[in-house]
């Protein structure tokens, strides 16, 4: 009479990773491991495309004011000047490295470029004018203000962590 | 600059006064380019300072300042709407942060071809001020854009 075997179920207790072994030593050719490398730079190169694609967009916005008009706004606004479009790229150009990038770019009344960034409640906003100032407003629904001149307020590499802490 | 004429055209002032009494809730119109509208918010960049204009309700319809009697005599393209808020409810007073307390109140300045015109103005301590702190001017231009609501929307 044949010896019936009896099936032991596997143990239980602590998860045996090293059953997975040769399944995994199957999939590890050169091509998955570059495929790996890459996904696992991903991230990186995601926030490079990202600041990328924005400062594209930046650039275009740019364009377009620098091409404005005297009385643009038909109250008479003066036009954004060399002064105040290439202050707002320096500081687009900075604040995408540390990956804030503007929700919109407009000409601003007042005479400059405004750069707008908002979530939920809250907006910041940084105004190049043209005599060449420019200004730090935060603001929330409240219409409760802080307003800072970039320079004798705040350091302009301090800005972004000042945006990146209100904006949360 | 000749006014238009055209049919339907805004109240021209043909001599006659200023009108400074604004009654309670009397609203005020302003023009806006699409751009300046953004997430349901209107950017205090549509703002210069001081002065900003606008046409009061009791001598001017909403569309009235996109005509071109109220623009200067340029003609509006698409892109544009209208604005209003209360005359009697403004954001004021706002604290200077320097002992001084800012008001601002609409003051009735009718142009040739544009009887509404108005202009918001700035005071502190009765005298006319154009140029107070930037802190004064952006809170100003903040929360007169918060207070601001679409009338008419500009198209895109």
């Amino acid at each position: 009479m044949p010896a019936i075997q009896v099936q032991v179920p596997p143990e239980r207790g602590s998860f045996r990773l090293d059953r997975f072994r040769p399944a995994i030593h199957r999939v590890e050719t050169l091509a998955y491991n570059q495929r790996i490398g890459e996904w696992l730079r991903w991230p990186e190169q995601s926030n490079f495309l990202t600041v990328k694609y924005g400062l594209i967009d930046a650039e275009g916005a740019l364009d377009r004011i620098s091409n404005m008009k005297r009385g643009w706004d038909s109250y008479g606004a003066e036009p954004p000047d060399g002064n105040a479009v290439r202050a707002s790229r320096e500081i687009l150009q900075e604040l995408a490295g540390a990956l804030i990038l503007p929700s919109t770019i407009v000409p601003s009344a007042e005479g400059g470029v405004s750069i707008y960034f908002m979530t939920g409640h809250r907006t910041v906003y940084i105004e190049s004018y043209n005599q060449g100032s420019q200004t730090l407003v935060m603001y929330d629904q409240d219409g409760t203000a802080e307003v800072l001149e970039i320079g004798p307020d705040i350091s302009r590499t301090d800005v972004a962590d000042r945006i990146l802490a209100y904006l949360g | 600059m000749c006014c238009s004429g055209e049919p339907g055209h805004p109240r021209y002032r043909n001599g006659d006064p200023e009108d400074q009494l604004f009654t309670e809730g009397e609203l005020l119109f302003r023009r806006y380019k699409a751009e300046h509208f953004q997430n349901g918010r209107l950017l205090p960049a549509a703002f210069k300072f001081p002065r900003q204009s606008f046409n009061r309700e009791k001598y001017s319809r909403p569309e009235d300042v996109l005509h071109s009697d109220c623009c200067e005599g340029q003609k509006l393209q698409d892109g544009w709407g209208v604005l209003e808020c209360s005359s009697t409810n403004l954001p004021t007073p706002i604290d200077g942060h320097d002992g001084r307390t800012f008001q601002f109140e609409a003051i009735h300045k009718p142009l040739e071809c544009c009887y509404a015109h108005t202009e918001v103005c700035c005071k502190a301590e009765g005298e006319f001020i154009d140029e107070p702190s930037k802190r004064v001017r952006d809170t100003f231009r903040v929360r007169l854009a918060q207070r601001m609501t679409v009338r008419i929307k500009a198209s895109r």
